[in-house]
């Protein structure tokens, strides 16, 4: 992605994201505050009105205290000759009355009220009429006169106009001269004002919370004395509407209700025990205002990313994302070869800045680039006239070698050749093994020289029902190993054909003085330290005994299961140390039918190979004979060349390698 | 610092002058002072001045406009504050029974023995609590030149046409302006059933919209009589004589139905500490001279025989002030009616004069 492109992916959400979380950060203060600012509004008018109620309650109280103590309501009282009262003091009283109602426009009916609820005098502004001056059986007289306190406040629908009207009454209690001369109670009456609840209606009828929230008053039976003059409220709450909503105007707290299929909000209080007022709210108009709400925080919340983001992106390309394309150029400039940067336009402004710094920097090292660029193809073309010259003198070199190769391969191919030649001889002296395998059928030999040729040879003669088995492993291999079985095999051969010793201690006796005799050992200037070690097994098949003389080779046997081994003499055949009749020990064994026999040179032992890199060694050889001895000799050699093979694994061979094996056949049934 | 010459006589002389105020205040702040309880534009002021240069008691006047103005002057201080009161004959009983009124000191007037008995005792009480000086008629005062028509009925006052909307005056007075709406009807004024009540108070409450004031026009030049604010009035007979004599359109009539007649009294107030100089004033007002003189003055009718010789003919011939027989015999005094009538007469009145 280009850069350009990543700085856009990038600043997207690192100036969307805090936007959106501040916008949401704000919404949610604001929709608190929204809310809280209605609650308040709501308290504030519930506690306004509530205070300009009591403050006005108070100021009747104060004036109905003030007027009946007036010297016309009590002299009004004094006179019990009603006819007397009537025309002497009703008409100053109504006029009284009348000057009152003028100051205080509300207070609309005056009445004096006697004990029995009879309307003595009465003064009404307007015209209203009067329903009734038999007042006794009335609700509001039973509460006035039932009232422990003298003073009386009631809300009412006015039955004489259906409006609503706050009656304030105050008991009066009158004793005269005359009365108390006849020893009667004081008189009683009640001084009553009906009062238009202005200081509730004006407030009140007007007033909006919000597009569609009002404020109320009802009675303590639900009625609503006073609503909303822009909206009609039914005239009296359903029961359990009114239940809920005194509950809440008793608590003084806000709850969600649902009246007239409409969620409000609302707070109540109780102005009176007869007296509840409410402000009302439209819960789905502060929803919608908290939706319009989060559109608006949201748009100026886009408003601030078109802004912000262009902005940023303008001064972030142009301090950071100009001055790298910048360089990046001048590095493809640089990879192509050019090592001439030029200035960025109005690079002073990053002079100061670590971008600056690399600007430079990088200035610097385009210059040094250069230079270096320069020395090193001068080297580098130095350096090719140096290889030019020793590529030619190499080439001499070889050219040189080449030819000695082709001398050592030339001579190398005829000691090839020659060696080739001598295997092919030292084949020849190998034994014929037919005439042996009639005699002894399951039998194998195992023959490796290390090299070409080697030092082990073999030998085997029979006459009638004898077979003489011989095993020499000479000094050395290769070459002069295949000397020495020259030497010993034609030693032997002299001394079995030719001298009829068949004795296999005889033999060995007898082939050390012709080795001896042959590398002229027996005298004190011998040149050769060679000698060889053998095994001598002579086997009677009629007798059925076996002699067997060994020098440093031993002859293993296996018979039902049971290894034995029979160990050749400590001393090896020649060498000049030995003694010229050196004798060697003749062992006689039973030939038993089905036994197993083995003899093997040295270089089987001593190969180096398996995990450590140890000798063979006599205790594995033996173990895998002895567990292999049942076996066909033709699968026992195979056993064996594997086995040796596994061991020897990547090390070298060792030595020349060879291992003779038979099974001795059964007896004359056998036809032996 | 020695006071210069100069500067003391200056000292000197406004000691003098500080002193001279003092004694030479007015007289009356030395003497007796008898608060007289009146309507207005009701005295011959000369009498007074010449019962004060007899006596040297100074009588001071304290007006009403209408019977329920003094009735509120006496209830706020239950009498007090006032020594002679003028009130009709027939309010004396409740002022009496009110504990307002004392007893008239019959010896200490002898000027009474020229009051005959008929005028004492037209109301129950009133010959013990009352003096009677004057009497009279209800009549109808109207602009004979702005109404271009003659009235002879109640009904053109109480159901007027409509060129009198707002031109008319009605006196403020309950019992009259009731008692004159039952003859409008054709009834006795002392007929309390309770259709003649309904009916009349309709009657006067229907001419309300033509009604400028409810109360007392005043006597004076600036009388909406004189001005011409109003056409029509409820007037006391003598008040049309009062106002003719200023303007000649104004013309006075005691309808065909009859009319209701009057007496008004001097009282003594309970309360008063002046009782004997209280009558001593009475008995002046019934010195036959002074009686004629007063009535004279008032254009009202004296109760006082002995002053006929001293009346001029024009007093004694004019028939506003002396009606003829025949209309006082279509005329009734009213009679003090039971206390609920009382209480529906005042109730209707403060429904009139009520302000909108």
């Amino acid at each position: 992605m280009k850069l350009r492109g990543q700085l856009a992916v990038t600043l997207i959400p690192t100036v969307m994201v805090p936007l959106l979380v501040f916008g949401w950060l704000a919404s949610d203060y604001l929709v608190d505050s929204r809310r809280q600012a209605s609650r308040n509004e709501m308290d504030t008018l519930l506690q306004q009105i509530e205070t300009n109620a009591r403050t006005h309650m108070a100021a009747i109280h104060a004036n109905l205290d003030s007027f009946a103590r007036s010297n016309l309501v009590t002299g009004y009282l004094a006179v019990e000759e009603a006819a007397t009262r009537y025309a002497v003091f009703q008409s100053p009283l109504l006029r009284l009355f009348a000057d009152y109602a003028s100051v205080f426009p509300e207070y609309y009916e005056f009445r004096i009220l006697m004990a029995d609820g009879s309307e003595d005098a009465r003064y009404a502004t307007g015209n209203l009429v009067n329903q009734t001056d038999e007042e006794g059986s009335t609700p509001y007289f039973q509460g006035m006169k039932d009232n422990p306190s003298d003073f009386y406040t009631e809300f009412i629908v006015h039955p004489d106009n259906g409006q609503p009207a706050l009656l304030a009454s105050k008991r009066l209690t009158v004793q005269t001269a005359t009365r108390a001369g006849l020893g009667k109670e004081p008189l009683q009456a009640y001084l009553a004002l009906t009062i238009r609840p202005d200081f509730l209606t004006t407030q009140i009828q007007p007033l909006h919370l919000g597009l569609r929230g009002f404020a109320f008053v009802a009675d303590a039976d639900g009625r609503i004395l006073i609503g909303p003059s822009w909206r009609t409220l039914p005239a009296r709450l359903a029961t359990h509407d009114w239940t809920a909503l005194r509950a809440l105007a008793t608590e003084r707290r806000f709850e969600l209700v649902t009246w007239m299929d409409t969620s409000f909000l609302v707070k109540g209080i109780a102005l009176s025990n007869s007296l509840y007022l409410f402000t009302v709210a439209d819960d789905a108009e502060l929803t919608d205002g908290i939706q319009t709400l989060h559109l608006e925080i949201l748009g100026i919340t886009m408003v601030a990313f078109l802004l912000l983001f262009p902005l940023l992106y303008g001064i972030l390309q142009h301090q950071f994302v100009l001055p790298l394309l910048h360089l990046s150029r001048a590095s493809q400039e640089v990879g192509r070869g050019h090592f001439v940067m030029a200035p960025l336009p109005d690079s002073g402004r990053n002079r100061h800045n670590e971008l600056g710094s690399l600007m430079v920097a990088f200035q610097r090292m385009v210059a040094d680039l250069g230079r270096l660029h320069a020395a090193l193809r001068q080297h580098a073309e130095e350096l090719e006239e140096k290889v030019a010259e020793r590529t030619a003198e190499l080439h001499l070199k070889n050219e040189a070698l080449q030819t000695s190769l082709t001398v050592i391969a030339d001579a190398n191919k005829k000691i090839q050749d020659s060696i080739q030649y001598a295997q092919r001889i030292q084949s020849s002296l190998l034994p014929d093994w037919t005439p042996l395998q009639a005699l002894l059928p399951d039998s194998f030999v195992l023959w490796e020289p290390r090299d070409v040729v080697g030092g082990d040879i073999y030998f085997a003669d029979v006459q009638h029902d004898t077979i003489l088995l011989a095993l020499l492993d000479c000094t050395g291999h290769g070459v002069p190993g295949a000397f020495m079985t020259m030497i010993a095999a034609s030693g032997l051969q002299r001394i079995v054909r030719d001298e009829q010793v068949r004795q296999p201690a005889a033999i060995l006796q007898a082939l050390n003085m012709i080795v001896k005799t042959t590398l002229h050992q027996d005298s004190r200037q011998a040149r050769s330290n060679d000698g060889l070690d053998a095994g001598i097994l002579a086997i009677d098949l009629r007798s059925r005994q076996m002699q067997y003389a060994g020098a440093r080779i031993s002859l293993i046997m296996v018979q039902d299961g049971n290894l034995q081994t029979i160990r050749g003499a400590g001393q090896s055949i020649g060498y000049p140390d030995s003694p010229w009749e050196q004798t060697y020990t003749v062992h006689t064994l039973a030939a038993a039918a089905g036994m197993v026999c083995y003899l093997t040179t040295d270089g089987l032992l001593d190969q180096l190979g398996g995990p450590k890199g140890l000798a063979l060694g006599s205790r594995r050889l033996h173990a895998l004979l002895q567990a292999h001895a049942a076996l066909p000799m033709a699968e026992q050699q195979e056993r064996l060349t594997a086995f040796l093979r596994a061991y020897q694994g990547d090390m070298e061979r060792m030595d020349d390698v060879t291992v003779l094996g038979f099974r001795l056949p059964g007896g004359a049934e056998d036809g032996i | 610092m020695p006071l210069s010459l100069s500067r003391l006589t200056r000292l000197v002389c406004l000691l003098w002058c500080c002193l001279g105020l003092l004694v030479a205040g007015p007289p009356v702040a030395h003497g007796e002072e008898l608060v007289l309880l009146n309507w207005d534009e009701y005295m011959d002021r000369t009498l007074l001045a010449e019962f004060e240069k007899e006596t040297g008691i100074h009588v001071r006047e304290v007006f009403f406009e209408t019977e329920e103005g003094r009735d509120g002057l006496l209830a706020q201080t239950n009498g007090a504050g006032y020594d002679v009161a003028v009130v009709q004959a027939k309010d004396i009983q409740a002022y009496a029974h009110s504990q307002w009124l004392a007893p008239i000191p019959v010896d200490r007037i002898p000027n009474l023995k020229h009051i005959p008995a008929k005028w004492r005792t037209t109301y129950p009480e009133a010959e013990q609590y009352g003096v009677p000086w004057s009497w009279g008629t209800l009549g109808i005062g109207y602009r004979r030149d702005l109404l271009q028509r003659e009235v002879t009925s109640w009904q053109d006052l109480l159901r007027p046409p409509a060129t009198l909307k707002n031109r008319i005056m009605m006196l403020g007075d309950a019992v009259a302006m009731r008692t004159i709406a039952m003859k409008a009807l054709g009834y006795s004024m002392n007929d309390f059933d309770k259709k003649v009540l309904a009916e009349s108070a309709e009657l006067l409450k229907a001419q309300k919209p033509y009604v400028h004031t409810y109360g007392y026009m005043g006597l004076g030049e600036k009388s909406p009589m004189i001005t011409g604010e109003h056409w029509m009035a409820l007037m006391f007979n003598g008040d049309a004589i009062t106002l003719g004599r200023m303007e000649p359109n104004i013309a006075f009539v005691v309808p065909k139905e009859g009319t209701l007649l009057w007496v008004d009294c001097f009282t003594i107030l309970k309360a008063s500490k002046k009782q004997e100089q209280a009558a001593r004033l009475i008995d002046f007002f019934h010195r036959p001279k002074n009686a004629a003189r007063l009535a004279e003055a008032v254009h009202f009718a004296t109760v006082n025989e002995g002053a006929r010789p001293f009346l001029s003919a024009d007093h004694l011939n004019n028939p506003i002030i002396h009606p003829p027989q025949e209309v006082l015999s279509r005329s009734e005094f009213p009679v003090n009616p039971p206390a609920k009538v009382i209480n529906n007469f005042k109730n209707l009145q403060a429904q009139l004069t009520r302000k909108e």
